[in-house]
């Protein structure tokens, strides 16, 4: 008697870990399948891919479109490999934090909307660097 | 207006590891901030050159370890008196409070290792480890093993996701809601084999 009540005892917790055991399932397959397409676009490594996608070579004209406002020219310089000189003097900046300043900081200065200052800057990239493959 | 994600971002882009060091420590200190991501996005900076992966999964490890262990000692020296001067004098003598230190005491590694993949519960766990007086072995060595995952996980994630991290937020997400899962269900099983361990001695 003694014994079937202590196993009663054990009951919510059973079930907790079965309903537990269900979630693990759940979310391991839900994030495998985002796993298994990311792996076949090429970002993340796996059998026989260990390596990841990208190298640290300068981005190319097809990135321009992730830039984003955040972005300090600092950073835009250098991973597109720009000249230092290059945004500062196409956009006539004259502020001292440069290149240490954000589009979206460049654009509340110059009174102008944000997205407007990116699309210019991503133009300017383009014009500069050529698409890949091209000579 | 920039988000606070966006802010902290020009941050990093800025003031480069020193950023990374400051909201990786404040954010396992007290300071709700957005580490993850932030984690994440210096891999995925990484992956663009303009920082090296070994020093931002080391930078990261450090500021990390350091914040967790700051606040376990901030708490272990102040003991129960942490939680009096801000007014919560009542919840240190409610029952809640003594089953809670209970639970802690009796699962400390479990709780210790998976808080720190959830925000906001990390800082949690490492006051209420120092106030209840988890012994300083256990919890330096599950932090260091708890936040060397961390780290692995959310840095070289962004590392490998390259320009792509902003699009697939989500997928990191997901990792914390498996991680989680696979902690509450190590719980149970913990707290489980502790019930009969202690029935079958009783």
């Amino acid at each position: 008697m003694k014994h079937v009540k202590q196993n009663q005892n054990f009951i919510p917790l059973y079930v907790a870990l079965v309903v537990a055991l269900l979630w693990v399932v759940a979310s391991a397959h839900i994030f495998f399948s985002h796993y298994e397409m990311l792996y076949q676009r090429g970002y993340l490594p796996g059998p026989g891919n260990w390596r990841p996608a990208h190298t640290t070579d300068p981005l190319t004209n097809t990135d321009v479109e992730q830039l984003k406002p955040w972005a300090t020219f600092a950073f835009v310089n250098k991973v597109y490999a720009l000249p230092p000189r290059y945004l500062e003097n196409a956009l006539l900046i004259s502020d001292i934090s440069y290149p240490d300043i954000t589009i979206e900081e460049l654009a509340k200065m110059q009174a102008i909307p944000a997205p407007v200052l990116l699309h210019t800057v991503q133009e300017l990239i383009r014009a500069r660097i050529l698409p890949p493959g091209t000579s | 207006m920039l988000s606070l994600l966006g802010y902290l971002l020009s941050f990093l882009l800025v003031y480069k590891y020193v950023a990374l060091f400051a909201i990786s420590f404040l954010a396992v200190l007290i300071l709700p901030l957005p580490a993850s991501g932030i984690l994440v996005a210096s891999g995925a900076l990484a992956s663009q050159g303009y920082f090296q992966i070994t020093a931002v999964l080391l930078t990261a490890f450090v500021a990390k370890v350091g914040g967790s262990t700051l606040g376990y000692f901030i708490a272990c020296y102040l003991g129960e008196n942490f939680f009096h001067k801000p007014g919560l004098r009542h919840f240190v003598r409610s029952r809640l409070f003594r089953k809670l230190k209970m639970y802690i005491l009796s699962f400390p590694r479990t709780i210790i290792f998976f808080s720190r993949f959830i925000a906001e519960v990390g800082p949690v766990t490492n006051v209420l480890s120092g106030v209840m007086n988890v012994p300083r072995r256990v919890f330096v060595t599950t932090v260091l093993f708890g936040e060397l995952v961390y780290v692995l996980m959310y840095g070289l994630t962004g590392y490998f996701l390259g320009a792509e991290w902003e699009n697939n937020l989500l997928f990191i997400a997901k990792a914390v809601m498996l991680m989680v899962s696979l902690g509450v269900s190590i719980n149970i099983i913990e707290w489980i084999w502790r019930r009969k361990h202690l029935s079958y001695h009783s």
